[in-house]
């Protein structure tokens, strides 16, 4: 009978519900996807890639640090955009920040992957998740390939 | 005493905890001025290389301000004020009216926080270039892509399908050595010129040879070619596309003709009308009399005059519609010696507006003519002028509007040698006449296709600007100009290899 007892109270633990309120941020485009395609031959074409901010209201501003990972040349191929620069600060009430990246006209290196990626790696706040839940950690990472 | 000690403490107590209470209540009732800059502006004054202040209100969302495109803008410092409690921010850097300065090449995130409430919002402020009008080379197509065998344009015309708002040309042309003749007709369509294949032939399976080819569209876009056969002195008037046209009636007209042809299309009847300058005396039709042949749908009603101006000689005649109605001008070479304009009645019967020649002018003279039409019914002449200077002509723009007694020139005379080879051309821009004409210049390299406008403000033409700096050469090719109904205007110019180009004058894009 305390077996039986005992087993019930462990499965009426597996029933609850998981209540997740864990702030995290992701990478995106305005559209949602974390990948795109440039043309090589595109120049001066200014892109905006998006910090995504989800938590609860805070009352202290958070920054996050991000990289850029690539084998494409900075100044030829693409341009940085300093007003966009890493750490990104967000200010208390806003849940999105820009990240902007001027794409140049430069023919490729067909033996580099010609790839870009946009990496968050830091949060002010150590308890915000870098990504989106679960072990993938989607939209921790941002994919620009030119083609 | 311990007990005095115990109450002052207690009261202190009391007391501290209740203006904390104080303080909660204080920020429960603040309420935040609403997020925004309540003014944002660049001046001159706190950018030098600025043309003017850029002054906004209430700014709440994202703005585009618009520039001159060459302003440099990588260091421009905004002048902003904000609510109570309110600081803004870029790029975590909090942002000092009148004193920060910032890269507004590309976007500027701005954030802007409410202190106490721990509120913000992001305003992004972009500087994009003022959208002007400006000349787009669309087409270059060489004599090759006109056919088999084609190595030359001998001549052509351009005009705009009413109804496409594109347009189109005929050529006439021939290969290498000029013993193979032809035309080829070409439309513009998704940003590339279509050639019907090979030298184009009429419904019989002829090849068309024929020398001044005209182009006209009626309301429905249906084109119409006109050409002249020398050998046989006999005129041709086709209708269709691409490489399937088929000939309206017979050939007409029964003396020798020359470089002086005009088509134009009846705007009730929709057919074509054709004028063309006799070259000898015959039927009718004296010497130099203007020919006027209207198509009925079945046959063309040949070698007519009119009354105004028959047994005049009468030449460079130049038909076109506007606000449909159809018009056409020409200059009287003897008599009068004037300039004429004169509109379609219907039923070959022509109104004269004018027929006189300008103030100054010792006679007219037999240089390009051309012109169009405002709205208010306004027309403005480009023709060939020595007021300024007898016998020292140059080209002259007179405007002419129902009423006047004459035509009145305007502004002063255009910055380039009157000429007979057809370099110029005249359009509207704002209902104000402009000229793209190819400016020989002082040298060959100086050659260039070029534009010039009317400003009302200054009433004087404006410097002459590029349409194309790499037309250059010693080509004389012709020039066309036609306005589509979205008001966009067309340029077309045959350069010294025989290229024929098209350009656009429409509003750039961001």
């Amino acid at each position: 009978m305390i077996f039986a007892a005992m087993v019930t109270l462990a499965s009426c633990g597996k029933n609850d519900q998981v209540e997740f309120d864990e702030a995290f941020a992701y990478l995106s485009l305005e559209d949602g996807s974390s990948s795109q395609n440039i043309p090589w031959n595109s120049n001066g074409n200014l892109q905006t890639y998006y910090v995504n901010f989800v938590t609860p209201a805070r009352k202290d501003a958070v920054s996050f640090s991000y990289v850029i990972t690539t084998d494409l040349v900075e100044g030829l191929d693409y341009r940085k955009i300093a007003t966009t620069s890493s750490p990104l600060t967000f200010q208390p009430g806003i849940y999105q920040m820009p990240i902007r990246i001027e794409w140049l006209r430069n023919p490729l290196d067909a033996s580099a992957s010609n790839t870009l990626t946009i990496e968050l790696t830091e949060c002010s706040d150590a308890g915000v998740r870098l990504g989106k839940p679960g072990p993938a950690e989607r939209g921790r990472r941002l994919v620009i390939t030119k083609y | 005493m311990r007990y005095f000690k115990f109450i002052a403490a207690l009261s202190l107590g009391l007391t501290f905890l209740a203006s904390c209470g104080k303080d909660d209540e204080k920020k429960e009732d603040y309420v935040p001025q609403t997020l925004q800059f309540i003014s944002y502006a660049f001046t001159q004054a706190g950018n030098p290389a600025l043309d003017s202040d850029y002054v906004l209100s209430n700014v709440t969302n994202s703005v585009v301000i618009r520039m001159p495109e060459a302003l440099d803008k990588s260091a421009l410092v905004a002048e902003f004020t904000l609510g109570t409690n309110q600081a803004a921010y870029v790029g975590g850097v909090k942002q000092v009216s009148g004193v920060t300065a910032n890269d507004f090449s590309t976007p500027v995130d701005y954030v802007i926080t409410d202190t106490i409430s721990a509120t913000s919002i992001r305003v992004t402020v972009e500087i994009r270039k003022i959208l002007v009008k400006k000349w787009f080379s669309v087409a270059a197509v060489e004599p090759s892509a006109l056919g088999k065998d084609v190595a030359k344009v001998m001549d052509y015309y351009m005009a705009v399908s009413p109804k496409t708002g594109l347009p189109s040309f005929i050529a006439a042309v021939s290969n290498a050595d000029g013993t193979l003749y032809g035309s080829a007709y070409g439309e513009y369509a998704d940003g590339s010129v279509k050639v019907g294949t090979g030298m184009i032939t009429d419904s019989e399976g002829v090849s068309i040879q024929g020398k001044y080819p005209r182009l006209a569209f009626d309301a429905d876009g249906r084109a119409y070619v006109s050409y002249y056969n020398s050998a046989a002195y006999k005129n041709t008037v086709i209708t269709g596309s691409g490489s399937s046209w088929t000939k309206l009636g017979d050939v007409f007209g029964g003396v020798r003709s020359g470089i002086y042809v005009a088509l134009g299309i009846d705007p009730s009847t929709k057919y074509p009308v054709y004028a063309y300058m006799a070259n000898s005396k015959g039927g009718n039709l004296g010497r130099r009399d203007l020919s006027l042949n209207y198509y009925d749908g079945s046959v063309w009603q040949a070698d007519n005059t009119i009354s105004d101006f028959a047994g005049s000689y009468t030449m460079c005649p130049v038909m076109k519609t506007y606000g449909g109605t159809l018009y056409l001008a020409g200059v009287i070479q003897n008599k009068t010696k004037t300039y004429f304009v004169t509109k379609y009645a219907g039923g070959k019967a022509w109104q004269t507006l004018v027929n006189n020649r300008p103030e100054g002018v010792s006679q007219s003279a037999i240089y390009d003519v051309d012109f169009a039409v405002a709205s208010d019914g306004t027309v403005y002449l480009l023709a060939g002028g020595d007021e300024d200077q007898a016998s020292s002509w140059k080209m002259n723009v007179y405007k002419f509007k129902e009423g006047d007694a004459n035509f009145t020139r305007v502004g002063s005379a255009l910055p380039f040698a009157a000429s007979n080879n057809g370099v110029e051309a005249i359009f509207l821009i704002n209902d104000l006449p402009a000229i793209a004409y190819y400016d020989t210049g002082s040298s060959t390299a100086d050659h260039s296709l070029k534009f010039i406008s009317f400003d009302p403000e200054t009433m004087a033409w404006s410097e002459p600007a590029s349409i194309d700096a790499k037309a250059a050469g010693d080509g004389l090719g012709s020039v066309y100009a036609a306005t589509d109904p979205d008001g966009n205007v067309w340029v077309s110019f045959q350069d010294e290899n025989d290229v024929i180009r098209l350009y656009e004058y429409k509003m750039d894009a961001d």
